[in-house]
């Protein structure tokens, strides 16, 4: 074999083997992902129902909306709950015939930001407001939301600890009813 | 459940995410650096130095570019679909509810305190030596037997006599100032233990130093790992890119002197003696023990040295795939890893 093909081979050779060990490299970090679910519960995972969820990890209260807009219905397109490191519920609602989700309910143990759980997130808020709604001092936002739709979002914390987050690709109105089958 | 709370308010905000990213891409790299030595039998120390440089250099700027191009990276969403999701394992409860959050900060305080103690307070006690040995008269009387044995052995050597600075001291002491007006110093003891073939041969290693300081690589290479202090694996990958300089130096040695076994036998005359190294050795007690490591770590590395100057490979000049493949991979993969 001539010395330019024998350096041909052994290149090759070497990016077949590089790309094979790259290949077990993902392996590891995906079997490294999955190995914490295995030793201890309650991580942030999808589930298909809020019952699930409740049940999984044992949280006694979710609170859901009693009043859904026309067009979007009970149950929840995706749910996502978790328990550590915080207790967190989020549950999406699509409207018929819709990619995107157009209504989001977040319920968190933690009193920081719950950006990070927000699949669509409030870009700009136009006005806002604080009041209060069925006894409890809510803040409501108005403005337009990443996706260039026009959006609301109501915030506030409940007795049990938990604070809550309502988002509504749509007018305040809407929103208002919503929060308000909520609120007890 | 507060520790977890406070936990996620330090992982959840930007800078957290930068610093538990450095780690995790630097160990991400630096285990696909090694792989790519293995696959592509790459030995030439320069090439590896390219190589080493990616680990240190990489996760500096990948988590704000990652995060530049897709600023939801790093939300519930996108971790639920990531190859690794490092807030599961930090969320990991161990003896009486404290995450393993709290291990990894350990390691990075560590690995800071070891980067102030090993690296920052020497080169300040360095600087402020350098200043009071410049005040200091020099001993201008030199043995005129050990004066022209130095002259023999920087004979071919593209290196000013002027510039070699005689020390009056009977142990091996041999280094070299590669700043704006480089300088080489060596002991009276090392030119009296030393023939002129080793003598030639250890100073070609010294200039091999000095010339390498026009391609900063190292100079770099610090200024990056110093930016990720608490970095542990920034830290180890910094090491073993200064060990190879040497072995640049060495083989910059070898072309200038074209004597490779000379090289080998100078390298040999600086191991530790025997009785520094293992268990018994040195004094009692930590300090002790810490001496007896470090001349056991200090053994293993001129070992290896010696090995590899009796074995110098050239890997020639096709790198640049296999440096492309690794870097496409690092950046490939990192990206998954949140």
């Amino acid at each position: 074999m001539k010395r330019h093909e024998l350096k041909m081979s052994k290149a090759l050779r070497g990016l077949l083997l590089m790309l094979a060990i790259a290949g077990l490299a993902v392996a590891f970090l995906a079997a490294a992902n999955w190995l914490p679910s295995l030793m201890q519960q309650g991580f942030a995972r999808q589930y298909d129902s809020i019952e699930e969820a409740k049940r999984s990890l044992g949280l006694d209260t979710v609170l859901v909306p009693g009043y859904f807009p026309e067009g979007i219905t009970w149950p929840p397109s995706f749910i996502l709950a978790q328990k550590k490191p915080y207790k967190a519920v989020v549950m999406e609602f699509k409207e018929a015939r819709a990619m995107d989700a157009a209504l989001i309910v977040i319920q968190s143990s933690w009193q920081g930001s719950d950006a990070q759980l927000q699949r669509i997130r409030m870009s700009e808020v136009k006005e806002e407001t604080q009041y209060r709604l069925k006894g409890k001092k809510v803040l409501l936002q108005v403005g337009t939301c990443e996706n260039r739709m026009p959006c609301s979002r109501m915030t506030w914390r409940e007795d049990n600890g938990f604070h809550y987050t309502v988002l509504l690709t749509s007018s305040p109105f809407e929103l208002i009813r919503i929060a308000e089958s909520m609120i007890r | 459940m507060k520790t977890l709370w406070d936990m996620n308010t330090i992982i959840s905000s930007y800078w957290g995410m930068y610093a538990v990213q450095t780690v995790l891409h630097a160990a991400i790299a630096s285990v696909l650096v090694d792989c790519a030595f293995i696959a592509w039998d790459i030995r030439t120390p320069h090439v590896k130095q390219r190589f080493r440089f990616m680990v240190i250099f990489l996760p500096l700027i990948s988590f704000p570019l990652y995060q530049l191009i897709v600023p939801r990276r790093g939300d519930a969403y996108f971790r639920l679909e990531s190859l690794l999701d490092s807030s599961k394992w930090f969320s990991l409860e161990l003896w009486r509810g404290i995450p393993l959050f709290t291990v990894f900060i350990v390691i990075l305080t560590l690995s800071a305190v070891i980067f102030v103690v090993q690296e920052l307070l020497p080169i300040f006690f360095h600087m402020r030596e350098q200043v009071r040995s410049a005040e200091e008269p020099v001993d201008e009387a030199v043995d005129e037997a050990v004066a022209r044995k130095l002259s023999k052995a920087l004979e071919g050597l593209p290196f000013n006599e002027e510039l070699v600075e005689i020390l009056n001291d009977e142990d091996l002491a041999l280094f070299s100032d590669t700043g704006l007006n480089p300088r080489i110093y060596i002991s009276t003891g090392l030119i009296k233990s030393f023939n002129t073939e080793h003598l030639q041969a250890a100073i070609a290693h010294e200039i091999g130093h000095i010339q390498r300081t026009r391609k900063p690589v190292l100079i770099f290479a610090y200024i990056f790992r110093a930016l990720m202090f608490y970095n542990p694996v920034a830290m180890i990958e910094f090491r073993r890119l200064a060990q190879e300089e040497e072995k640049v130096c060495d083989d910059i040695a070898v072309e200038l002197t074209g004597k490779p076994g000379a090289l080998s036998e100078a390298v040999e005359m600086f191991r530790p003696e025997p009785e520094d190294i293992g268990p018994g050795a040195g004094a009692k007690g930590l300090s002790g023990i810490a001496s007896s490591i470090e001349h056991y770590s200090h053994d293993a590395l001129l070992k290896g040295r010696i090995l590899r100057i009796g074995q110098r490979s050239r890997d020639g000049s096709h790198w640049g795939v296999p440096y492309a493949v690794t870097l496409a991979l690092i950046v490939c993969i990192n990206y998954f890893v949140v």
